[in-house]
């Protein structure tokens, strides 16, 4: 009996058994922990819709801003969000080229039009005029036709996932804008607008013609700038040249259509609170078990803490339990996610999953898991030892 | 106590408890357990503390084991003094110094009889080159060599008691405490409990110290505490008065 007192004088390593007795803890009762585990699953999955629905609106909304990255925007003066399409004057693009520092202006139209189907009937939408025969931007993510088809006359780019709203079956299909006939001479993937209105591309020449604007006339510059660091100089350049304008960063311009869409309509309070929801649900359903899971074995922290294992000894078991549960939870919850947001891909449901999104779903996770172990956490702390003897 | 100086032989106590006294509630409801107990443990000697219920003998088997404070009395264990510590404290000297083996033997169900002496040695913070051969070996010397991957389900009582020894064993502390040993085994397993700890307190470096009703255990017994009304009503040595037997503390025990 003596030979454990010898090895002990030896020096040597320490088995850490508090992270075992959490996981034997946790496998033990395998329904207490199907419950948590539904319970962590449902929050990810909630929180990650939530959120990869906000994320995916964002970006819906900055969609045309994202692809055009132009260091300045000269926008009409009120503008609320890119969406939101008034004209400019028409002088604007030559006051901001005779702008020292400005490199190169773009043009943009922005304009609401009416669309008549093929088969009857109509559809708003917003039809974008881009400046690529200049070198701007050009309709981009193309699975059908071409940049060069659009050239042909009276020609348009539509987002396969329009089609059904807009009436027709695909490329070659033919319909009439603002009543002058035209052809979809190109299908791009997964450019969509955040409201329920369809994009349509086509040269800005051709989108002037259609919205029955004049030949100079634009919704944005874009102003390009040979010094990034001069940036903030000729923005008060082109503001005090162009009084009627405001001249707005690309950021700027991003989240002022964001705000406006996610903040002022309300859309992004719903998905924020849906979010948050998710979160509430998941503290209070994995505390609920795990408080449940502690009062289980009150007898064996009550026997640790008798054996002299310290407070934090006992709260490490607790939390390792909290832990472990986060880590299986988020694994099935991101899972599901991901499945449901392949299953969604195809349809209007934007729903983005990004590594950030990702790495921030888990340490919530982490940190739900961690708060809601606190309710466990106070009740072994209040354990007398006292209650292992039979007296 | 006079006795018990004599017959210490010289050798230091390794616990050493003076004039405790425990006093639960206030006022009108003020109910003294302890009434001002002396008691030594010395090395290598097999004590047994005996008295009817309510007699305060589990109060005082809490205190001695640092498990409850008393409300005055010094205590100290292999030369620690336990008097002021906080909660924390006591549960560092009872972790360094202190072995409990319970009547419910309070194994971890969901731990192998390995991994429950495992836990005690993570719990003491003992380094050990081998830590898993050294539980193992633990387990082999209580006899259980062939229970060692046995969950305590599946183990007889006399089993998990001896598992529970082992555990109080893991670390060497200096005192062994057994709340009733045998209280919940029969005959067979009982004895052969009783003849473990009777091993194990031979131990020079170790006293045991176990709350008992069960008259069978006094034949192993070194020493016989019979606690009444929260006072030590006798403290003798059977060896040095054979009579200490025939008259059964046992039998003022319920």
């Amino acid at each position: 009996m003596a030979s454990q007192a010898n090895a002990g004088a030896q020096g040597g390593k320490i088995i850490k058994m508090a992270p075992r007795i959490a996981y034997r803890n946790l496998f033990h009762d395998r329904l207490s922990l199907l419950v948590t585990l539904v319970g962590i699953v449902f929050s990810v999955l909630l929180v990650a819709v939530q959120c990869g629905l906000y994320i995916g609106s964002e970006k819906k909304i900055a969609a045309v801003l994202d692809q055009a990255p132009a260091d300045l925007w000269i926008v009409p003066l009120g503008t609320k969000s890119f969406d939101d399409p008034a004209l400019l004057t028409g002088h604007e693009k030559y006051v901001a080229l005779s702008t020292p520092g400005v490199s190169r202006v773009e043009e943009m139209m922005v304009s609401f039009a009416r669309w008549r189907k093929p088969e009857g009937g109509k559809k708003a939408f917003i039809l974008v005029g881009l400046d690529w025969k200049n070198g701007g931007l050009k309709p981009w993510n193309l699975v059908e036709g071409s940049i060069d088809t659009l050239a042909t006359p009276n020609t348009v780019a539509i987002d396969k996932s329009y089609f059904k709203d807009l009436g027709i079956e695909g490329n070659g299909s033919h319909a009439e804008i603002n009543g002058q006939r035209v052809t979809v001479g190109a299908v791009t993937k997964g450019i969509r607008s955040f409201t329920t209105l369809p994009l349509a591309f086509t040269p800005i020449d051709r989108a002037r013609k259609l919205a029955g604007a004049s030949i100079n006339q634009a919704t944005y510059q874009l102003v390009s700038v040979k010094d990034k660091d001069q940036i903030e100089d000729i923005r008060q350049a082109l503001e005090k040249r162009l009084p009627n304008t405001e001249v707005l960063t690309q950021q700027e311009f991003r989240d002022r259509s964001v705000n406006y869409w996610l903040f002022n309509t309300g859309a992004g309070a719903a998905l924020i609170a849906g979010a948050a929801l998710g979160i509430i649900v998941g503290i209070v359903i994995v505390a609920q078990t795990l408080y449940a899971s502690t009062k289980d074995h009150l007898a064996e922290f009550a026997t640790l803490r008798a054996l002299g294992a310290s407070a934090s000894y006992i709260h490490i078991v607790i939390l390792v339990q909290a832990i472990l549960s986060a880590i299986i939870g988020y694994a099935l919850g991101f899972t599901l996610s991901m499945g449901l947001i392949s299953l969604t891909k195809d349809t209007t449901l934007t729903i983005v999953m990004t590594p950030k999104l990702a790495v921030a779903l888990f340490l919530l996770t982490l940190g739900m898991c961690i708060l809601a172990a606190i309710s466990a956490i106070f009740k072994v702390t209040r354990i007398d030892p006292a209650g292992v003897f039979s007296g | 106590m006079a006795q018990n100086q004599s017959a210490s032989g010289g050798r230091k106590p390794l616990l050493e408890a003076r004039g405790i006294k425990k006093v639960f509630g206030t006022g009108a409801g003020e109910i003294t357990v302890l009434k001002g107990v002396d008691v030594d443990l010395l090395p290598g000697e097999l004590t047994l503390l005996m008295g009817p219920s309510g007699s305060g003998k589990t109060t005082l088997l809490s205190i001695l084991g640092c498990i409850l404070s008393a409300t005055t009395g010094t205590l100290s264990i292999a030369g620690e003094e336990a008097v002021g510590l906080d909660a924390e404290g006591l549960a560092d000297l009872r972790r360094r110094n202190i072995g409990f083996v319970f009547q419910q033997y309070n194994l971890f169900p969901t731990m192998t009889a390995h991994e429950n002496v495992l836990i005690a040695l993570d719990v003491r913070g003992v380094p050990l080159p081998d830590p898993k051969a050294s539980a193992r070996t633990a387990l082999e010397e209580v006899g259980l060599s062939h229970r060692i991957d046995t969950f305590p389900k599946k183990l007889s009582g006399g089993e998990k008691q001896r598992v529970a020894i082992a555990r109080s064993l893991a670390g060497a502390p200096a005192v062994i405490l057994a709340d009733e040993p045998t209280a919940a085994l029969d005959s067979e397993n009982g004895k052969a409990v009783m003849e473990l700890l009777a091993t194990v307190s031979k131990d020079p470096t170790r006293a045991v110290l176990a709350v008992t009703h069960d008259h069978r255990t006094l034949k192993y017994a070194d020493r016989i505490i019979l606690i009444e009304d929260g006072i030590i009503s006798s403290d003798e040595r059977p060896k040095d008065n054979p009579a200490a037997l025939d008259h059964d503390p046992a039998s003022h025990a319920h």
